[in-house]
């Protein structure tokens, strides 16, 4: 990516000539490649995109844009334009500008070359491979959708306190989603596989989405509503940790008062089986990079220890306005910095998962609906499962979804337990089993 | 434009022998400012400038893209999209015929474009909005503006040539109260295909938008969290659009019923509702919403009746999949920009009017809830829906009684339908700039809406026994 360090310190000059105090460019080149099937239909897809961010600060007035295309002149103009736009807004306070340089923290790099030089042909038969085996398992089994994707991914952060780092990183997923249907009933399955590294065996994809379908055509209806201990799988508990738990992490909800989470730090918010650590610099991890958004080294930042809140996830900003170090967790959304996870961990608890089942009532597995509207500021969520089982005398019998119901801090206060093992899932959360209490489920 | 561009891509095209190719430049806006606590704290615009080019050979699609508009990489990406049909081998993939659209494409009497607007005149919006909820002793505001605007050119081997004008503009904000421990939250967005004077009136006034977030957040410390069980359920317009959108739309776009994946393929003709079930999806209507004149595949946009007095009649079709099902497009191949591929999508979706009056529904219902402010719903192929209401209220012998907070309504499609008895004359319908509907990694500004509703039976996913 030094090819591209001309253009960026012309860039960077350019609002400097312009009269900024600071500058910042963010650039990011993509290449990503993916084939779909729609049913038996297949369609190929190539992307090659670059997209640059500026941001400028003049004294308290800060401004950011976004465009898409590296040529040159039509980046001068964009950086005129929003120095322009800076001139005319309104100070934040609390600005106290762009990052210093500094060292990475660890050296892992999730570049696999296997991916990088991936082409459609692999990703064709590869579909073609498991839409037939997962058809041939049981007629009443079609193929909704399928696709498999890779992204390959370089970005540069630069800014006017000599801040230039350089990043790269490749990313794969494989999914298959299969409908069933027989005798006027219905049912889905979804496997799936994400990772940073080439992989070349998807039956682990085709095993989930089989057996979810076909699990779903037996189900039956649980006809009532119960206050139960269940058992969530990795991918549902990540799900529902990621949309009522983690935004409320962030130091931008926590200042904004957004968060309950605001004012607690040292205070005992979960039970002691809980713990939770973000860590931007775990080796295979799907959101693991030398450099956040900003520039910032990842690290690894203990937020939850026994059950005590230690600390927030911070950017520079915030960092600066709450006067502790960044955490390296700046990301961007359109123009704006804000901040998320990179790999959160939960800790890994004593039990086997069978041990955990044989204490609760219901096992949540699938992936839920409607996540998005659970309600992070009280942290109530009321949620469709997909694929529960009831869990009734030793054995798992496959429910229709249930919706589940219950807030998740009198939940994590109520001594859950986690199994042995974790596994990663595509929400950035790395988590084991989970045993949850007092949980509504109606169905 | 681009027609030169274009010009040199179809006559490439045709030198290399592609039966069909689709080029659609795109270059478009989206400004953004949030407002957060009397501080800007995003402030800025996205320029989304590039070509996405989908070409046709042997029955397989190839879609390439590229955000560099040099001559020699744009008819790269040509080739790059015809290397990868290719590998596809011979497929079942056509494009269904239609009729030429040719011209530009623009929203009509807009005064205060976002273009030509100052900023400052964007900022003050949102301030207005904020110091509004803050004099209402609101302990956290977020206001925001958005708008999108630019042009999108689509140019095909059959002849179509058009420049969409696309245009989208609102305010939107999120409130916080506390109150003896107690957390309440509000929201509301007002947005549509306008200019800026539209937030000089009625409705749309900062101040009034504030004061609809304020008053829900209130409400909301008083709320408490929903009975579960099966319930009577009164649907808010908003509410019902989302109903609209998840428990019937998704279903009925057409990539699910050429799969036949869709528990709605091959029931036309079929009663699948109750007689007050009316079902469209349509590019313009008068009564609000999004305009979309033309999709992303040139075609101009038709009004699909799906449900008519509770019979399925039409799908939701892009020129792919009304080619496989034999019939026309209607105008719904949408992508999010010009990196995607344009799938079929929703535009504004929404019940249609019944003929009581809000009042008489709630007055005939014993006892049931009330719902209003949707957070969001989702569809899964088996039938199976969600949508979620931010606020509601307990209905007790034909009265408004205890509101309650977060309630999640689910169901299946092909069993829900057939509970609606009652539909209100009045039809709502709304869009937004933030957020809007995702489907398979694309992300689409859509409108929806209704009159108010009542379905006899819809599982509430409340908490306790």
């Amino acid at each position: 990516m030094s090819e591209y360090r001309y253009l960026v310190d012309k860039l960077l000059k350019r609002a400097l000539e312009l009269g900024v105090d600071e500058a910042e460019i963010a650039l990011n080149r993509s290449i990503s490649r993916d084939v779909k099937a729609e049913g038996r239909s297949f369609k190929a897809t190539s992307k090659a995109d670059e997209t640059i961010w500026v941001r400028v600060a003049i004294g308290k007035k800060v401004v950011g844009a976004t465009a898409t295309g590296l040529v040159e002149d039509k980046l001068l103009s964009l950086v005129e334009k929003t120095v322009d736009i800076a001139r005319v807004s309104s100070e934040d306070p609390y600005w106290s500008g762009f990052p210093e340089p500094n060292e990475p923290r660890h050296r892992w790099v999730g570049f696999d070359e296997g991916i990088a030089t991936l082409d459609t042909p692999f990703f064709l038969e590869n579909i073609r491979l498991a839409i037939d085996e997962a058809e041939s398992r049981d007629s009443r089994l079609k193929t909704a959708r399928a696709s498999a994707s890779l992204t390959v991914s370089w970005n540069v952060v630069a800014n006017t306190r000599g801040v230039w780092t350089e990043d790269r990183g490749t990313y794969m997923n494989f999914m298959l989603y299969l409908k069933a249907k027989d005798m006027g009933r219905e049912s889905t399955g979804f496997g799936y596989i994400v990772s940073r590294s080439l992989v070349t065996d998807f039956k682990e994809v085709v095993e989930d989405s089989v057996k979810y379908a076909l699990d779903g055509l037996r189900a039956s209806k649980f006809g009532r509503s119960i206050i139960a201990p269940v058992v969530m799988s990795p991918e549902v508990a990540a799900e529902l940790l990621f949309n009522v738990l983690v935004p409320s992490l962030f130091a931008s909800r926590v200042q904004e008062g957004l968060s309950p989470l605001a004012g607690k730090v040292g205070k005992q918010i979960a039970s002691e089986s809980f713990s939770l650590v973000d860590d931007g610099t775990l080796p295979g991890g799907l959101r693991t990079s030398l450099y956040d958004s900003e520039g910032v080294p990842r690290r690894r930042t203990v937020l939850v220890e026994k059950g005590v809140l230690k600390g927030f996830l911070y950017n520079t900003y915030t960092a600066r306005r709450d006067k502790v170090e960044s955490t390296g967790n700046a990301s961007r959304r359109a123009t704006m910095v804000d901040i998320s996870h990179t790999n959160l961990v939960l800790a890994r608890g004593k039990s086997t998962q069978e041990e955990l089942l044989s204490e609760a009532k219901v096992f949540l597995d699938g992936y839920l609906m409607s996540a998005h509207t659970v309600n992070p500021i009280t942290g109530d969520f009321s949620v469709v499962v997909t694929n529960p089982y009831l869990i009734e005398n030793g054995e798992v019998k496959p429910l229709q979804p249930v919706t589940i119901a219950g807030n998740i801090y009198e939940i994590l206060r109520n001594n859950p337990l986690a199994s042995r093992l974790s596994e990663q899932t595509p929400y950035g959360i790395v988590t084991p089993y989970l045993l949850l209490r007092d949980i509504t489920v109606t169905g | 434009m681009y027609e030169d561009l274009a010009d040199r891509i179809l006559r490439k095209a045709s030198s290399l022998g592609i039966d069909f190719v689709e080029a659609r430049f795109e270059d478009t806006v989206y400004e953004t400012l949030l407002y957060v606590n009397g501080r800007v704290m995003d402030a800025g615009i996205n320029r989304i400038n590039g070509v996405g080019i989908k070409v046709l050979v042997n029955g397989s699609m190839g879609f390439a893209s590229t955000s560099r508009l040099e001559a020699n990489n744009v008819l790269n990406t040509l080739e790059e999209a015809l290397r990868i049909a290719k590998t596809l081998g011979e497929g079942g993939r056509r494009v269904s015929e239609v009729t030429l659209s040719k011209g530009e494409y623009s929203i009509r009497g807009v005064q205060k474009h976002p273009a030509s607007a100052e900023w400052n005149e964007k900022l003050d919006l949102v301030k207005r909005m904020h110091d509004y909820a803050r004099e209402k002793g609101m302990q956290s505001v977020v206001a925001r503006y958005g708008a999108y605007y630019g042009i999108i050119e689509v140019y095909t081997s059959d002849g179509i040539k058009v420049a969409n004008k696309p245009l989208l503009t609102g305010l939107g904000v999120n409130v916080v109260s506390r109150e003896d421990g107690k957390i309440g939250d509000g929201s509301h967005t007002m947005a549509g295909s306008v200019g800026l004077e539209a937030f000089s009136r009625d409705n749309w006034l900062p101040e009034t938008i504030a004061e609809k977030a304020v008053s829900m957040s209130r409400e909301k410390i008083r709320a408490r969290p929903p009975p579960a069980g099966e319930l009577v359920v009164v649907i808010k317009p908003r509410m019902a659009g989302v109903f609209a959108h998840e428990s019937f739309g998704h279903l009925s776009e057409g990539d699910n019923i050429a799969t036949g994946t869709s528990p709605l393929a091959g029931r036309l003709g079929e009663k699948i509702a109750s007689e007050a079930v009316t079902i469209v999806d349509t590019g313009v209507d008068e009564r609000g919403g999004v305009k979309l004149l033309v999709d992303d595949e040139g075609v101009q946009t038709r009004k699909a009746v799906l449900v008519e007095k509770g019979v399925l009649k039409g799908y939701l079709l892009n020129r792919e999949t009304a080619a496989a099902l034999g019939t026309e497009s209607t105008g719904n191949g949408r992508a999010q920009s010009f990196r995607h591929d344009p799938i079929v999508r929703m535009r504004n979706t929404f019940f249609e009017a019944g003929d009581w009056s809000e009042e008489e529904i709630i007055s005939d219902t014993k006892r049931g809830v009330l719902v209003d402010q949707p957070r969001g719903g989702q569809v899964d192929l088996d039938g199976t829906f969600t949508f979620t209401a931010s606020i509601g209220y307990v209905i007790e012998n034909g009265e408004l009684k205890e509101p309650i907070r977060d309630v999640v309504l689910a169901g299946n499609i092909l069993e829900m339908l057939k509970y609606v008895d009652a539909a209100s004359r009045n039809v709502e319908i709304f869009t937004s700039p933030f957020g809007g509907c995702g489907k398979w990694g694309q992300r689409a500004f859509v409108g929806l809406g209704g009159p108010t509703l009542r379905a006899t039976k819809l599982l509430v996913g409340g908490r306790g026994e």
